[in-house]
């Protein structure tokens, strides 16, 4: 009477990523199963939301069935000869001897490998099917079967699933979908990432849910409205989310269950990455200066430390390069992950900036002099001439100063665009 | 309402060494066919290094007796109108290990140990086509039905063909036939 996950096949951290996804992070865990080593057993304490997602969650880890959920690649030969990516998701009873019977889920952790899917929308033509989405469609047959509740007709089963998910597309704010039709295929419409609402999965996996969902909604509108307005933005977040979705879901799935281990995320890593982006964000907002670099004044940047206060968050005791290599002799992280360019300029490099800047400024205390100006707009020049070699394909040469412009400007416009 | 398998290449990546496999196709017959490209299920063959991979819609029916199918809804497969002598290349990408499901009993992971796709020395390639648009009919009793259904008048072409490293033209366009 329990969820599994089939921890020998395809991506089981993306299996538990999905979970904690749908269940809003709140009390999941993972526990060995004795004498089957190639699957884990997920436990859900009493879920502290009223999402009807959670307590869907809930109903079937509580269940009395056994459910086993494989993330499997696209390329996956299901039981009726067919390609998961013909269908996304499928769910079945193996009755299999020897007992006892299982229901398994199986879907697509690769997402038509790479290119998503999309399905018939109430509303669009065609809307996104996110992974997790994926997962809980199948997951409500599963529930179905368990529960005893099942369609009379695999038609009708098929629209009771699909009810199911728009409860939870509603309860996400994603588009609902058109239970009236099973178009779809590969292909998502949209530029979402398949980990939806995972993106900032370490931040929301270290933080308690509404401080997470603040610092997530406020790292999302930066990001959205102003560092992707561009060429050069919209590549950089592709390439940082491929390597950030190689190693965050595995890491995050040890950070929920470990108390020690998420405090030192959430001190070395996430709290002064947050405050340096916060910082930063508002350095951009403030458009660009005269000058080669950030441009921006001693006066300008008096101002921005002081409002934003920061630090906002002291120095850590370690440096994240420390901490990485922590993780890496505990074995929670790949050796190469320090080594990534994208990791390592865009999040390790600004964590390690932070440091600097919070030393430099309790050292040397406000206003800020003109030395330490010409030595922030050093740094920060130099920060950007190590950026990855592959990163200006999208627009040669772009400097530190057009992305800023070209970000401001473009949030300018929206700002115009929502006064009026 | 012909149509002929012609030739079939098998291109690598030099950037990720990824694979992929093309195949030529080519409308040997006088009306307009509806041509599946979205690919189904692989199998390769490890002692003769036959890959099979079949550009076909599904076929629910296949399940074995053990398996209870509840939820398979398949899309509409992906299709390309193909005019009488024009060609086209289908392609699928091919992975490195083809993981099939294998019934185990009872409490169990899926994973097995799959099949490594070595050398690919030849290609058992199946296309199916019809006159008109492979369209699922709403509201059939089960995916079985629909897709029953959607085949009425579809034909599917086999070959098994040699296949090269060298990449196909991506553009052949109507040949004379």
């Amino acid at each position: 009477m329990v969820l599994y996950v089939d921890m020998s096949i395809g991506s089981p951290d993306l299996v538990f990523a999905d979970l904690y996804s749908l269940t809003g992070q709140d009390g999941l865990g993972e526990n060995n199963v004795l004498g089957h080593p190639d699957l884990s057993m997920i436990t859900y304490g009493t879920p502290s939301t009223s999402s009807p997602v959670a307590a869907r969650i809930k109903q079937l880890v509580d269940t009395a069935a056994d459910i086993v959920i494989s993330a499997v690649p696209s390329s996956y030969v299901l039981p009726n000869g067919a390609a998961i990516s013909t269908a996304a998701g499928a769910t079945f009873r193996d009755n299999t001897p020897p007992p006892p019977f299982v229901i398994r889920v199986i879907y697509d952790y690769e997402m038509c490998s790479g290119s998503g899917y999309w399905v018939a929308g109430e509303t669009k033509p065609k809307i996104d099917m996110p992974r997790a989405i994926i997962l809980y469609h199948e997951l409500s047959h599963a529930w179905h079967l368990a529960s005893g509740t099942i369609a009379a007709t695999p038609a009708a089963e098929e629209i009771a699933a699909e009810l199911d998910e728009n409860i939870a597309r509603t309860h996400f704010g994603e588009d609902t979908r058109l239970t009236t039709s099973h178009d779809g295929g590969c292909g998502s419409p949209t530029t979402k990432t398949p980990d939806w609402n995972l993106d900032c999965f370490i931040v929301a996996a270290t933080m308690d849910q509404q401080e997470a969902k603040d610092q997530v909604d406020a790292l999302r509108n930066f990001r959205d409205s102003v560092l992707r307005s561009t060429p050069v933005g919209l590549q950089f977040f592709e390439r940082l989310y491929a390597e950030y979705y190689s190693y965050s879901p595995g890491l995050a799935r040890h950070v929920v269950q470990d108390p020690a281990l998420r405090a030192a995320l959430r001190e070395h890593l996430v709290l002064p990455l947050l405050d340096v982006c916060s910082w930063a964000a508002r350095l951009v907002e403030q458009g660009p200066g005269p000058g080669p670099g950030l441009g921006t004044s001693e006066a300008t940047l008096n101002r921005l430390l002081r409002e934003n206060a920061f630090p906002a968050v002291p120095a850590p005791r370690r440096s994240p390069a420390e901490l990485i290599q922590e993780l890496v002799v505990t074995g929670l992280l790949d050796r190469d992950v320090a080594g990534r360019p994208y990791t390592s300029w865009a999040l390790l490099q600004p964590v390690a900036f932070h440091a600097w800047l919070s030393d430099a400024l309790s050292r040397r205390g406000y206003p800020v002099d003109r030395a330490l100006v010409a030595e922030v707009d050093g740094r920060v020049q130099s920060w950007w001439a190590r950026r990855p070699a592959d990163m200006d394909a999208a627009q040669p040469g772009e400097s530190l100063h057009t992305w800023a412009a070209a970000a401001w400007s473009f949030r300018r416009l929206l700002d115009e665009a929502g006064r009026a | 309402m012909v149509l002929a398998l012609e030739t079939g290449h098998v291109v690598v990546d030099e950037t990720t060494g990824e694979r992929s496999l093309s195949v030529v196709v080519r409308n040997t017959g006088d009306e307009a066919l509806h041509v599946i490209t979205g690919g189904a299920g692989l199998s390769y063959d490890e002692s003769e290094g036959v890959l099979s991979v079949a550009w076909a819609g599904p076929d629910p029916s296949q399940a074995p007796p053990q398996i209870d199918i509840v939820s398979f809804h398949p899309f509409t497969p992906p299709q390309r109108v193909l005019a009488p002598g024009e060609t086209l290349v289908l392609s699928v990408a091919v992975p490195n290990v083809v993981h099939t499901f294998r019934p185990a009993g009872g409490l169990s992971g899926l994973g097995g140990a799959g099949v490594t796709v070595d050398e690919i020395k030849q290609v058992q390639a199946t296309v199916e086509y019809k006159a008109t648009p492979f369209q699922p009919v709403r509201g059939a009793a089960s995916p079985t039905e629909t897709w029953r259904q959607a085949r009425i008048g579809a034909a599917a072409a086999h070959a098994r063909l040699k296949v090269s490293s060298r990449p196909p033209d991506p553009n052949p366009g109507p040949t004379a036939s």
